[in-house]
C-alpha cells in the first residue's frame, strides 16, 4: 500500500515535469499593429483572399484589412447592427453575430444586409462558425451551443449553465477543429473544450489557472496550420498553445517576455500563421508571426 | 491483484485531478464557489505567485502575497467584453471611469482607490443583493440610483434646493427626452435623468457649453428666450459678464440659469442682493450699471412692492395671496405674446404686444384688466384707443399705445409723460385739446386748479398739502355710464347720464352738489329744469365751452338784453322762451353811473349786493344786473319758504312769486338802492319791473 502511494506521487511529478519539459516559450516576432479609431472591438476573421475583418463594436462597424494591405471602412445599413460581439467569414461571405438582438446578418462588403437569421429561444449569440453545412452559434444568455441546418433552422443545441461536463457558464469564441470537433471558450467556467459536432464527446484543451498551460478567461480560439489550438486569455493578457487533445504547447513570448496583450478578444491565424489579435481594451489590433 | 486494482484507481484519481480543478478556497481556508474565484483569482489553491501570469498591478491590498485584484476596469472588461455582458458603451465614454478629480467632491462613505480616486468599486460591487432580490441595487449599485442617493453621496452639494436643479420632481409626459433616459420612480427626475453617468459626455446630449437640447427636452416654452434680448448669449455675443456668466457660448439658458450651485435661487448665475427680493433677479440687470442697463427700472409707474394679490389670475399664473412681482406681468422667456418664435435680440423698442408681456395692452387692455376688471367698461367707450381720435394722435405721433398705456406708463410716472403739477389735465387735454378728433375743451371750463370741498371726498391733484380741482375729480374716464351697457358708445354726446362723470349728474345733479351744496334749493322750484337728460344744473350752466367763464354759463343764443346776465335769464323769460309765463318787460338799471359794490362800501359781502360789468363780476364798482336783486338758486331769501314743497312753485303753476319769494337774493331793506333813491327807494323797487308804471315817475 505504502509503495503504490509511493508510486502515485512518482507518477504525478513525473506527469508535471514531462508536461512542463515539452511545453516551451513560442517566440512571436511583432508584425503591425493596426489603429482604425477602433472602439472597443471584439471579433476578427478572414477569408481564402487573405483579407481580413475587424468587427469593430462600439463603432457598430466592420473594418476591412485587404491583402494589399490598404483599409476599408465598410458600414453596415443604417442601424443594422449594434453591439455586435462576434463575426465570422463562412460560404464567401460576412456573417456577424448581432448579439443583443438575436440574430445573425449576412452582409455584403457594401454593408448591405442580404439575410436575416432570427434565433430562437432569445438566444443572445456572442460567435458563429460553419461545422459541415450547419453553423454554430454560442449563446450568452441560455449558456448554449446551438447548432442550424442549411436553411438556418434551429437543428439542435446543447448545454446549460452549470460547470459539469456539458454545462457552460458564457461559452463564447468558437473555432472549428480538426475531425470536426467544435472548439468552445467556456468563459466563467475558465476552460476551453472540443466537442462532436453533436455535443457529445467533451473533450477539455485548457483549464482553469493563472499560470502557464491554464486558462483564466478563454476568449479567441483559433488553429494554425499545425493544428495547435491558441487561446486568449483575456484575463492575464496571455496567448498559449494547446494541442486538440488537451496537451500544453507553450506560451507565446516576445524577446523573451510572454505577450502581455490588453484584453485579448478574438484571434485570427491566417495562411501565412501569422495571429491577428484583437485587443479590445487597447482598441487596436496585434499582428504576430511565429518566429 | 488487489494491489495492481489499487494502483489503476490511484492513477485515475492523479488523472482527474490533473485535469480538473482541486477546488477554491478563500484566505480563511473556506471552500469558495467557482463564482467567486471569478474575480478573486488568487484564491487559486495552487497559485504560485512567481509562476503567476498575473499582470503586475498596483494594489493597495495583499492577500497571499499577492496585490489584491479589486476591480479595476481592467478586470472588469474582462467580463463586460461583450461575452458574458456588454458594458463597452460605458467603458466607451470615459465618464465616471476612475483616475477622476475627486477635489470637487464630497465622498462620504464609498471606497476610492489608493491614489483617492474613483474606480468600478467605488460605486459598484459584486457583492451587494442581487438586483432582483428585494433591496437589490442594479446594476450591483453600492446604493440606489433610482432616487439620486448614490449620486448624492457625493455631491451633495448640487442638490440644494433653488440653487441647484430640482431632482424627485415629476417631468411633464410630454418631455422629449432620448428613449434611454433614466427616470426615478413614477417617472421623477433624477439626478442620472440628465447626467447618465456613464455616458460620452457628463451630461445628456450636451456637447461643450450649449445645453440647449437638454433644457428645451423639458423646458421648450422657455426657449422662446432664444433670439430676444434676455437671449444674452445672442444679444451680448462675444462679451463676458462682470456678474459671473458667459455669453460666448450658444445656450441661451446659461447666462442667466446655472444648474448647479447658483449664486441665489431659480439657479440663478449672477449675484444678487438677497435682500431686494424677488424682483431683484430683473432688477439685477435692469439698473443702472447692470447688463440691462438701457430699460433701468424705477419705482415710478405701477408699484410692484408689498401688494398682494387677493384673487386666482390663471391667465398671469397668479394666486390669491401672491405678491405682485415684476414676473406676475412679465414672462422673461417670450418676447412677444401671440408670437412664441418672436425675436429682438438688437435692443429693438417693445410694444404693448412685445415687452415680454404675459399678455398684450391690446384694445381690450388683457393684461390690465386681469386685476382692473372694472375698469373694462371703458374698452368699448369713446376712450377706447380703436376710436379715430386716438388713431389720429397715433398717426400724428408715430407711436401706438395698448388701451391701458396710452395714458399709464407702466414703468414711468403715473400717467404717461407727464411732469405738471396737475397731470390729469395735461393728460386730458393731449386729445381734448381743439386739435384732434375728441371734443374740445379749450374754452370757459368750470376753473381746475382750485381748492374744493367735496361731500364724497371727489380726487384731484395734489399740490401743498391741498387737493386741487381737476378733470378727474368730475370725470372717471374708464367709466362712461354708470353700467357697462351705456358704456357702449361710439362718438356719443354725452349728458348728465354718462360723460364718463365720476358721480353720475341725473336726475339729481349729484355731482354738482357734491362741492355746490347751497345751490341744492334750486331743486323743485321754477327753476328746476331737470329733463329727460339734463339735471337742474345744465340748462344754465355748462362746464365745458360754456358762454362765459364766470358762472359758466350756458350760451343763450341771440337772447335780448344788455348784459350777458340779461341775455342769460331773457333766453328763458321771453315770449318763445321756457319762461313765457314770466317775461321780463321792465328791467335795466341806468348804467351811466357806477355803483359801489358792499365790500367797497365796507358794508358787507359782494354777495349781499352783486354788481357787474360787461366783463363779469365787479368787486369794486359795477352795474345792477338781474344776477344783483335775484339768486336763481333759491325762491325766497327766507330758509323757511326754501323747504322743497313750500311755495316754491311759482308762476305758471298757480303760485306767484312776492317780495318775500321771487327768487329774490334780499329783503329790499337791505339792498342799497336807498343810498342813491332815499325815500322813493321802495316806490321805485316795487315798479321796477313794471314798464308802464316806471314811465310815469
Amino acid at each position: 500500500m505504502r509503495a503504490n502511494k509511493l508510486l502515485v506521487v512518482f507518477l504525478i511529478t513525473c506527469s508535471c515535469l514531462v508536461q512542463a519539459l515539452e511545453a516551451q516559450d513560442i517566440s512571436f516576432s511583432s508584425v503591425r499593429v493596426i489603429e482604425s479609431n477602433f472602439s472597443f472591438p471584439s471579433d476578427i476573421c478572414g477569408n481564402d483572399k487573405g483579407d481580413v475583418f475587424v468587427l469593430d463594436g462600439m463603432n457598430d462597424r466592420v473594418v476591412q484589412l485587404k491583402a494589399s494591405g490598404e483599409l476599408v471602412v465598410i458600414k453596415p445599413q443604417r442601424e443594422s447592427i449594434f453591439k455586435a460581439v462576434g463575426i465570422a467569414w463562412i460560404n464567401d461571405a460576412l456573417w456577424i453575430a448581432d448579439t443583443p438582438r438575436s440574430r445573425l446578418l449576412k452582409m455584403g462588403m457594401d454593408g448591405r444586409i442580404s439575410q436575416v437569421v432570427k434565433l430562437d429561444h432569445q438566444t443572445e449569440p456572442v460567435d458563429v462558425i460553419s461545422m459541415d453545412d450547419n453553423m454554430v452559434v454560442t449563446d450568452r444568455r441560455n449558456h448554449t451551443i446551438t447548432v442550424l441546418d442549411n436553411n438556418f433552422k434551429e437543428k439542435y443545441y446543447w448545454g446549460k449553465r452549470g460547470d459539469k461536463v456539458g454545462e457552460f457558464i458564457n461559452p463564447g469564441f468558437l473555432a472549428a477543429g480538426p475531425e470536426n470537433r467544435i472548439i468552445i471558450g467556456d468563459i466563467l467556467n475558465r476552460r476551453v473544450v472540443s466537442f462532436s459536432p453533436s455535443g457529445r464527446y467533451p473533450q477539455f484543451i485548457a483549464k482553469q489557472g493563472v499560470e502557464k498551460g491554464q486558462i483564466f478567461r478563454p476568449k479567441g480560439v483559433a488553429l494554425d496550420s499545425k493544428n495547435r489550438v491558441w487561446v486568449a486569455d483575456g484575463y492575464t493578457g496571455a496567448i498559449q498553445a494547446f494541442s486538440i487533445s488537451g496537451k500544453y504547447l507553450g506560451i507565446a513570448t516576445n524577446d523573451g517576455k510572454k505577450l502581455a496583450l490588453s484584453a485579448p478578444m478574438g484571434v485570427y491565424i491566417d495562411k501565412q500563421d501569422r495571429l491577428w489579435v484583437v485587443e479590445s481594451f487597447a482598441s487596436k489590433v496585434s499582428v504576430w508571426r511565429i518566429k | 491483484m488487489n494491489s495492481l486494482k489499487r494502483l489503476f484507481i490511484s492513477l485515475v484519481v492523479l488523472a482527474l485531478c490533473n485535469t480538473f480543478a482541486l477546488g477554491q478556497h478563500n484566505p480563511d481556508g473556506r471552500k469558495v464557489s467557482l463564482d467567486c474565484v471569478t474575480c478573486h483569482v488568487t484564491w487559486h489553491v495552487n497559485i504560485d505567485p512567481e509562476k503567476s501570469l498575473l499582470p503586475k498591478i498596483d494594489a493597495p491590498i495583499q492577500i497571499q502575497g499577492m496585490p489584491a485584484r479589486i476591480p479595476m476596469a481592467a478586470m472588469c472588461f474582462t467580463c463586460h467584453d461583450g461575452t458574458v455582458m456588454d458594458s463597452r458603451q460605458i467603458f466607451s465614454s470615459g465618464n465616471h471611469q476612475g483616475n477622476m478629480d475627486v477635489k470637487h467632491a464630497d465622498i462620504k462613505d464609498l471606497p476610492l482607490d489608493k491614489h483617492g480616486k474613483i474606480y468600478c468599486g467605488t460605486c459598484h460591487t459584486p457583492h451587494s443583493l442581487k438586483p432582483t432580490r428585494p433591496g437589490g441595487l442594479a446594476p450591483f449599485l453600492r446604493k440606489a440610483k433610482i432616487n439620486s442617493d448614490l449620486c448624492l453621496n457625493c455631491h451633495s452639494n448640487q442638490a440644494q434646493n433653488h440653487k441647484n436643479h430640482p431632482i424627485k420632481v415629476k417631468v411633464s409626459p410630454n418631455n422629449t427626452m432620448p428613449k434611454s433616459t433614466f427616470w426615478g420612480k413614477d417617472g421623477t427626475m433624477e439626478c442620472m435623468t440628465c447626467h447618465p453617468i456613464h455616458g460620452k459626455e457628463p451630461v445628456n446630449g450636451v456637447v461643450g457649453k450649449d445645453r440647449s437640447k437638454l433644457c428645451s427636452s423639458c423646458h421648450e416654452a422657455y426657449f422662446n428666450v432664444k433670439l430676444t434680448d434676455h437671449d444674452l448669449a445672442s444679444s451680448l455675443k462675444n462679451k463676458t459678464g462682470n456678474m459671473g456668466p458667459d455669453f460666448r457660448g450658444n445656450d441661451p439658458c446659461a447666462a442667466c440659469h446655472v444648474s448647479h450651485n447658483g449664486k441665489a435661487e431659480h439657479m440663478w448665475a449672477m449675484a444678487i442682493d438677497p435682500k431686494a427680493g424677488e424682483n431683484a433677479y430683473c432688477v439685477g440687470c435692469h439698473s443702472n450699471n447692470g447688463l440691462g442697463k438701457q430699460k433701468v427700472f424705477t419705482h415710478a409707474g405701477h408699484p410692484v412692492s408689498n401688494i398682494k394679490l387677493g384673487k386666482n389670475i390663471p391667465a398671469l399664473g397668479i394666486k390669491a395671496g401672491d405678491k405682485l412681482l415684476c414676473k406676475s406681468c412679465h414672462d422673461p422667456h417670450q418676447w412677444e405674446f401671440s408670437n412664441k418664435h418672436a425675436v429682438n435680440a438688437g435692443n429693438e423698442e417693445g410694444t404693448e404686444y412685445t415687452s415680454f408681456l404675459r399678455l398684450p395692452d391690446d384694445a381690450q387692455g388683457q393684461l390690465c384688466v386681469t386685476c382692473h376688471a372694472s375698469q373694462s367698461s371703458m374698452f368699448n367707450s369713446d376712450h377706447s384707443v380703436a376710436r379715430e381720435g386716438f388713431q389720429q394722435l397715433f398717426r400724428e405721433s408715430n407711436t401706438l399705445h395698448g388701451q391701458c398705456t396710452v395714458c399709464h406708463g407702466a414703468h414711468t410716472d403715473a400717467l404717461a409723460g407727464s411732469t405738471e403739477d396737475d397731470p390729469y389735465t395735461v393728460l386730458c387735454m393731449r386729445c381734448h385739446d381743439g386739435q384732434h378728433f375728441a371734443t374740445s375743451v379749450v374754452h370757459n371750463n368750470h376753473p381746475i386748479g382750485v381748492p374744493f370741498t367735496s361731500k364724497s371726498k371727489l380726487r384731484g391733484y395734489k399740490k401743498d398739502g391741498q387737493t386741487l380741482l381737476s378733470c378727474n375729480t368730475c370725470h372717471d374716464p374708464h367709466k362712461w355710464g354708470k353700467t357697462v351697457e351705456t358704456s357702449r358708445t361710439v362718438d356719443l354726446k354725452g349728458d348728465d347720464r354718462n360723460s364718463f362723470l365720476t358721480i353720475s349728474n341725473w336726475p339729481e345733479p349729484k355731482l354738482c352738489l357734491d362741492c355746490h351744496p347751497e345751490q341744492e334749493t334750486i331743486l323743485n322750484t321754477d327753476h328746476d329744469l331737470t329733463e329727460a337728460d339734463r339735471s337742474a344744473c345744465s340748462l344754465c350752466h355748462a362746464p365745458h365751452n360754456a358762454e362765459t367763464q364766470y358762472g359758466i354759463l350756458a350760451k343763450w343764443g341771440d337772447a335780448p338784453g344788455a348784459s350777458f346776465n340779461e341775455k342769460h335769464c331773457f333766453s328763458c323769460h321771453n315770449e318763445q322762451g321756457s319762461a313765457s309765463a314770466k317775461v321780463v318787460e321792465g328791467y335795466s338799471h341806468p348804467r351811466e353811473f357806477g355803483i359801489l359794490t358792499p365790500p367797497a362800501r365796507g358794508t358787507g359781502v359782494w354777495l349781499d349786493f352783486p354788481l357787474f360789468t360787461e366783463a363779469g363780476p365787479s368787486m369794486t364798482v359795477g352795474h345792477i344786473d338781474c344776477f344783483t336783486c335775484h339768486n336763481p338758486h333759491s325762491w325766497s331769501y327766507k330758509p323757511e319758504f326754501q323747504k322743497l314743497g313750500l311755495g316754491s312753485k311759482g308762476g305758471d303753476d298757480g303760485q306767484e312769486g312776492n317780495d318775500l319769494t321771487s327768487f329774490l337774493r334780499n329783503p329790499s331793506q337791505l339792498t342799497l338802492c336807498t343810498d342813491c333813491h332815499g325815500e322813493s327807494t321802495l316806490w321805485k323797487y316795487n315798479y321796477y319791473h313794471d314798464p308802464v308804471k316806471r314811465k310815469r315817475y
